[in-house]
């Protein structure tokens, strides 16, 4: 016997599609499904005499539908062609009397009511209000395309799913009290409203015929390897229910993500298996595995709940559902025993996430996140952690439970399990500090980070413990971001736990970009010329050394972002003094060499570490400036900016690094006044394992202390031979220090720290010069004239007046070139070099 | 003929299987609307296509025996030490050009100035070690798919457009200064790291070969009334140059608009297809298209617009 039976109530139609007017088009004569189920518009006949409904009227009377046949429900798939709601009209008005014969002789007789057993369509009138509360569309709900589609829909698409819409009918079921008793004939009693029956449907099983539990979480696992090693691309479908999209569950087990020596998110598992979904269905209902499209297998929803797994030759199901606690988690700082912001992800011991209400489990659905769901939730690879302020709550598993919680670099990252038992509504977790730089004068600040609010800037710098947020204003294209956001003024925090200041970063394709920091006033354009900064077609119209001395004129300072690339202007801004730090952004010997060369030239270049948020993948600070304020100095983001310009720094992607020589600190210079010894000291200390702590002198190691498996904390002191000016700097990262521990970050950031330099002065005030950097930057600076001159976009007609109002806009923009390669020349000629 | 391609496989000595890893342009292309030929003009695999050239070879010299005004060269250079810090500027190659009677004019050919590397966007891009002062990639910037496409891309088209990257060779042009002799050859002599030679094409015309100048709103206008109705779809390409999505213009004159009673709340969406308005950088023989529903529907030569300041056909006005 089939589940469900459609009947053949064509010799009752007695009405055709076009009671539904424009509607009419959209009905669909015969067998067809929703839901999942068999309906059958028009009966068997298909639409006999153009008959598709049954509509009776109270003039026509009722009509009877013989049925002969038991069942034990009666599903109605039924729809009113009229309303009064849009007009006010009363709720629950009787529509007609369902009367069902039995063959014991009982005659059950049920009020049909408008908005309860049945509705209008929504659109039917416009502005009808309200589906039926016991009858269900017949469309179900969807997921959105999942990779591809239209923009206009791109942000709706982040909702994964759409509502499940009526299309022409709803669907009411009634529950037979004596199932097995023979449903003889049912007549349909109209009482005013006009209404029709498309279809008439028998239920056979002791099911609900429409989902009535939620969604429960299965695990996928592919059983040919074959399959199971190709790239991600499983899906799962339901015919009488609703799934979510597929997502894959980590490749190694819970107790080795927990033993993991890196504590920050954990690599992406990219193959397609295994991976869990969340189901919601009826017993019968069918749940199909594709891959790529095609399907792997078939297994019936009643039979996993049954037994909790269900299999075919291809795929295994496994329900991991061991049941769910609302939990309110609070997370306290060890030492104060308050709440204290953080990041927090909390997963089932398979993998499956369980973040708190309001977040992502899986951050726009594992998709990129460029411009694209940016704040409150965090990516780092198969890991996704909510930003809280010390609280949160939500469901978690019953049972084992893995917690990963973090708090920047001077706090012990807690990954540990936890169990929840049944009843359980509350968890208190506590992360421990294990240094306090605040304590000690150093603050911690993100150069350059994109596309957060100020307010979540503010809520993800306090999670991870990061005092200055520089949230740089910028343009892309046509797309131009924070313009809402610029005040002027530093944003505090209540509590001044942390600043945020919106500012800009300026950017030109070829020359150059550029941080603004502290801006009081925009300085404007914020970007020029190519794409991808200006807009498509767009001119040169300045040059980063002019927006660096708009910024300066009011006391702002300017860094030269990810340094030196795009490599045009920065030798220029070097060579004139017009930058207040440089700032790294990956850990590459490219980067290093350039910025030792300029070291070596000379040129006094305080380090910034900042990470051009941009998505969310990563997290603010992931690289971060730690800047030293005296003790006489107040901590507020004027001084933080000018301590950074004075060289007092150092960056991190990790460890707390100290550097000192002969007492001086970074930043400072040490005198000498001739050849002889300093002494240096440098220690490192990390949450992440540490491999090597070196002392770079004029841009070469000259001292290192190693340990090869990788160590919480090293110590160097050494004494160093010096004869003539240079400059020495501490840095420490992984096995032979460069790029070979990485973060799991969008870029694979390396984890190191590196300070700015500590000057060594040798018989007299201290100065570098190098030929090699002096010609280097020379052919940059000609090149950059040359491009201006010959390449670069301008306006070739006249009827242009430019922001700087000038008349010669050729020489403005190579005006600050000229001045770079005089004052090379000039520092060469005091040095009697000759270039 | 506005730019002619020389067609030099005669001259070449390296085959495509050179760069078969990326699957290289050969025989008759077309970069940045202009035309070239790499290898032979059928593209045949097995032919040399490449004059590919290091310090220490025979210099190659291509007989040419006519005028131009520019002559532009699609090459690039194979090796580089910028991603080691290396100098910037080194002399790759002396291109010198002959002319009948006059002495050669040699041209240095200097690494990130008339040429470079092409690599992957990590390493050579302009956030690896710069894009050439004086050269450009052999295909322009891009519009980014308008209505659809993939959805992890929606933050970035946002951005509406793509900045080019080159996929094979960079384009350097050389402004003749005698365009009315004949130029007999160009001699290729290696000075430097391994580069190649794929095409070289004459420009006759008085124009600078790339766009260089910043873009410029155009009005479109319909003529035919039933295609001026149609929903909006407009689109305009260009061959020589670049141009923005098309976005309807008010169907209200100004005047109207201003007097409007919904003034500071708006103004109804003009759904229709004209008028429009594009903005366009271009050089002057650039062909500017217009499309509706993605067919051709009309041409104009963009000199034209900029120096008469329209340009008209029997179903479409520019201005």
């Amino acid at each position: 016997m089939q589940d469900y039976e459609p009947l053949d109530i064509s010799r009752s139609c007695n009405a055709g599609p076009e009671i539904l007017g424009d509607r009419a088009a959209s009905v669909h004569i015969g067998l067809q499904s929703f839901r999942g189920l068999p309906f059958m518009v028009g009966g068997l006949a298909g639409g006999l005499g153009g008959y598709a409904f049954i509509a009776p009227t109270k003039d026509s009377g009722s009509v009877f539908v013989p049925v002969g046949k038991a069942a034990k429900r009666v599903l109605f798939a039924h729809a009113l062609v009229e309303t009064k709601l849009d007009r006010g009209g009363p709720l629950g008005e009787p529509v007609a009397d369902y009367v069902f014969y039995l063959s014991s002789g009982r005659q059950e007789r049920v009020r049909i009511r408008e908005r309860f057993e049945i509705g209008s369509h929504p659109t039917f009138p416009r502005g009808t209000p309200g589906a039926p509360y016991r009858a269900v569309s017949d469309g179900s709900a969807e997921l959105m395309p999942r990779y591809e589609g239209e923009f206009g829909e791109a942000g709706r698409r982040q909702t994964e799913a759409t509502q499940a819409a009526m299309r022409l009918y709803y669907l009411w079921a009634w529950e037979n009290p004596e199932p097995d008793s023979s449903i003889e004939t049912i007549e349909i009693v109209p009482a005013g409203m006009r209404f029709f029956i498309a279809s008439i449907t028998l239920g056979h099983l002791d099911e609900h015929p429409f989902p009535r539990e939620g969604r429960r979480p299965v695990r996928i696992s592919l059983l040919d390897e074959a399959d199971a090693s190709k790239p991600f691309d499983v899906g799962v479908e339901v015919d009488r229910g609703d799934a979510t999209y597929a997502f894959p569950l980590p490749s190694v087990s819970s107790d080795e993500f927990i033993q993991a020596p890196y504590s920050w998110g954990q690599k992406d598992n990219e193959t397609s298996s295994p991976s869990y979904v969340e189901i919601s269905a009826t017993p019968s209902a069918s749940v199909t595995v594709t891959q790529g499209g095609a399907d792997l297998g078939k297994v019936r929803w009643g039979e996993l709940v049954e037994t909790g797994r269900a299999q075919t030759d291809k795929v295994r199901l496994e329900l991991i559902d061991p049941g769910k606690n609302w939990v309110h988690v609070t997370v306290v700082d060890e030492e104060t025993g308050r709440p204290v912001p953080c990041r927090v992800h909390f997963r089932s011991p398979e993998g499956v996430p369980y973040q708190p209400h309001g977040h992502h489990n899986q951050v726009n659905s594992n998709l990129g996140t460029w411009h694209n769901d940016v704040g409150g939730d965090l990516r780092l690879g198969q890991t996704a952690f909510a930003y809280i302020d010390g609280s949160c709550q939500g469901w978690l598993p019953r049972g084992e439970v893995i917690v990963d919680v973090s708090r920047g670099f001077e706090y012990e990252p807690l990954r540990t399990k936890v169990e929840i038992e049944p009843g359980q509504r509350h968890l208190e977790l506590r992360l421990a500090r294990w240094t306090n730089m605040n304590a000690q004068g150093w603050y911690s600040g993100d150069s350059h980070v994109h596309f957060l609010s100020p307010t979540g800037a503010h809520l993800e710098a306090q999670a991870e413990d990061l005092d200055v947020v520089n949230l740089l204003q910028s343009q892309w294209g046509s797309l131009f971001t924070n313009t809402e956001d610029f005040t002027g003024s530093p944003s505090v925090s209540h509590r001044g736990g942390s600043i945020v200041y919106v500012s800009q970063e300026n950017r030109q394709h070829f020359m150059g970009h550029m941080i603004l920091w502290g801006l009081k006033k925009p300085v404007m354009p914020w970007c020029t010329d190519g794409l991808g900064e200006a807009e498509m077609g767009g001119s040169m119209e300045t040059t980063l050394s002019h927006w660096a001395d708009e910024a300066h004129a009011q006391g702002g300072f300017v860094i030269n972002p990810h340094f030196p690339n795009p490599n045009g202007e920065p030798a220029a801004l070097v060579a004139t003094g017009r930058l207040d730090g440089i700032e790294m952004i990956r850990q590459t010997e490219f980067n290093h060499i350039e910025y030792y060369r300029y070291l070596n030239g000379g040129y006094r270049l305080p380090l910034v570490g900042g990470t051009d948020k941009m998505s969310s993948d990563v997290p603010v600070g992931l690289y971060r400036t730690y800047a030293r304020i005296p003790d006489d100095e107040e901590f507020n983001y004027h001084n933080w900016c000018r301590n950074v310009s004075r060289g007092r720094t150092f960056l991190s992607g990790g460890p707390i690094i100290h550097f000192s020589v002969d007492g001086q600190q970074i930043g400072d210079t040490v005198s000498i006044s001739g050849p002889g010894t300093v002494e240096v000291e440098a220690w490192a200390e990390s949450i992440f394992p540490i491999n090597v702590l070196q002392i770079v002198q004029g841009g070469r190691v000259v001292a290192q202390v190693e340990a090869r498996d990788g160590a919480r904390r090293l110590e160097l002191s050494e004494k160093l031979h010096i004869d003539r000016h240079t400059w020495l700097a501490a840095r420490c990262g992984g096995p032979d220090y460069m790029g070979s521990f990485y973060h799991i970050d969008a870029m694979q950031r390396g984890m190191f720290a590196h300070t700015s330099p500590i000057y060594a002065a040798v018989g007299g005030d201290w100065g570098m010069f190098s030929k090699e950097t002096a010609r280097y930057m020379l052919t940059l600076i000609e090149g950059s004239i040359a491009y201006i001159r010959e390449t670069s976009t301008q306006h070739s007609h006249p009827h242009i007046t430019h922001h700087h109002g000038q008349d010669d806009h050729q020489a403005f923009l190579e005006r600050p070139f000229r001045e770079a390669r005089r004052a090379i020349r000039n520092r060469a000629k005091e040095l009697g070099v000759r270039l | 003929m506005d730019y002619e391609a020389i067609n030099i496989s005669a001259w070449c000595n390296t085959g495509a299987d050179y760069l078969s890893e990326e699957d290289p342009a050969i025989g008759r292309q077309t970069f940045r609307g202009l035309p070239f030929v790499v290898g032979t003009a059928g593209g045949a695999q097995e032919e040399n296509c490449y004059i590919s050239l290091a310090e220490g070879d025979a210099p190659v010299t291509v007989p040419i025996r006519k005028t131009a005004r520019h002559i532009i060269f699609a090459h690039r250079q194979m090796d580089t030490n910028q991603t080691a810090n290396g100098p910037v500027g080194i002399t790759v190659a002396h291109y010198a050009v002959r002319t009948e009677g006059h002495s050669p004019i040699t041209v240095p050919i200097r690494e990130r100035y008339e040429i470079s590397v092409v690599g992957d966007r990590r390493g050579i891009s302009r956030f690896g070690v710069g894009f050439p002062y004086l050269a450009v990639p052999d295909y322009g910037d891009t519009l980014m798919p308008r209505y659809e496409g993939r959805f992890d891309l929606a933050g970035r088209r946002q951005t509406e457009a793509v900045h080019a990257q080159p996929d094979w060779y960079w384009l350097w042009a050389w402004r003749n200064p005698n365009p009315d002799r004949v130029i007999e050859s160009i001699e290729f002599a290696p000075h430097g790291p391994r580069f190649i030679v794929a095409g070289i094409t004459l420009g006759h015309l008085d124009e600078h070969p790339f766009s260089r100048e910043a873009r410029r709103p155009v009005r479109v206008s319909l003529k035919d009334p039933l295609r001026a109705e149609r929903p909006f779809d407009l689109d305009v390409s260009i061959d020589r140059g670049e141009r923005t999505y098309v976005y309807p213009l008010p169907e209200q004159s100004s005047d109207e608009f201003l007097s409007d009673s919904y003034k500071g709340f708006g103004q109804e969406q003009n759904e229709k297809s004209s008028p429009a308005y594009v903005e366009i950088s271009g050089i002057h023989s650039a062909t500017v298209d217009i499309l509706q529903d993605g067919q051709k529907i009309d041409s104009v030569n963009w000199g034209g617009v900029r120096s008469q300041g329209s340009a008209e056909t029997s179903r479409c006005a520019s201005s």
